[in-house]
């Protein structure tokens, strides 16, 4: 499926990228390399690794339709665990990214995930391009 | 949850939050488009349920924050084709964002400082704060909001980088 990448996604690799939560080679090595498997989702493994990929469930535990988040572990030079929820409909749609840290903040960007998946569904987002 | 499926019971409890939240000191704006958005959406509805519930100064303000970003982004009404930025510009992009965003703080600074301005533009002041520190790229609305309250002109306040 083609990936596609929303404003909220850029406006967040900026965040994270200005803050220097990920390195050059770990975004070329790693993420983005496991976020182009989203092309050809669910065949590769990973995706049956729960520390990998997982649903999204909301502040009271309850799934988000169409939501999921691809996690990374010990990123970057503080070993932080970075998150990208993504919305999957005919397209694989990046979300906006983060770094978790407590379950507060889970809470909030879940409220927001479910929020911007809506604003998709009704075709009312900002497109910044695609992965090819 | 759409908004011709919100139930009465939700829509008084999103009033009386948003009731708690004037109470509070967040402008009439904000909590009227809260609340107003909350209703149509049902993220923004559970984070006015966060935020009635939160006893943490710090965290209620991330939560308006939040919610003040939602109310941007529920404004917009139809699908965009943004510019495409490749991973390699990533850099030069946020410097020069930075860059903006750090001389036009300089202004706001003179003119009596974010908590000011959060008076005269009706944005919350943790949504300005999280705007100047971000590296994100700014929306229009809230450049000209800034521009209307600090007298500036669109020149002062044009950027490559703006959505």
């Amino acid at each position: 499926m083609d990936i596609v990448i929303t404003a909220w996604a850029l406006d967040s690799y900026l965040d994270l990228k200005h803050v220097c939560v990920f390195t050059n080679q770990e975004y070329k090595g790693t993420i983005r390399p496991d976020v182009e498997l989203l092309k050809i989702y669910p065949a590769d493994l990973k995706f049956q690794n729960s520390k990998f990929w997982s649903i999204a469930t909301d502040g009271k535990g309850s799934k988000i339709s169409d939501g999921f988040k691809m996690k990374w572990h010990q990123v970057g030079p503080g070993k932080v665990q970075m998150r990208l929820p993504t919305g999957l409909f005919a397209e694989a749609c990046l979300c906006e990214a983060y770094v978790k840290t407590d379950a507060k903040k889970e809470k909030r960007m879940m409220a927001k995930f479910k929020t911007h998946l809506e604003l998709i569904r009704r075709g009312q987002f900002t497109e910044c391009g695609r992965l090819s | 949850m759409k908004a011709q499926a919100v139930n009465p019971d939700i829509k008084m409890e999103l009033m009386e939050i948003g009731i708690e939240m004037h109470k509070s000191g967040l402008s009439n704006k904000f909590v009227t488009d809260a609340v107003g958005t909350a209703f149509e959406f049902e993220g923004v509805y559970d984070l006015m349920k966060m935020w009635s519930e939160e006893e943490n100064p710090t965290e209620q303000g991330e939560i308006v924050a939040d919610i003040q970003d939602l109310i941007i982004d529920c404004a917009q009404k139809e699908k965009v084709e943004g510019a495409y930025v490749r991973f390699d510009d990533l850099a030069s992009i946020t410097k020069n964002i930075r860059g903006f965003k750090d001389s036009l703080r300089i202004k706001v600074d003179e003119a009596g400082g974010i908590g000011e301005l959060a008076k005269k533009t009706g944005i919350p002041q943790p949504s300005l704060s999280r705007f100047f520190n971000s590296a994100s790229i700014p929306h229009r609305a809230t450049l000209l909001k800034i521009a209307k309250a600090l007298g500036l002109s669109q020149v002062e306040i044009a950027t490559e980088w703006s959505r």
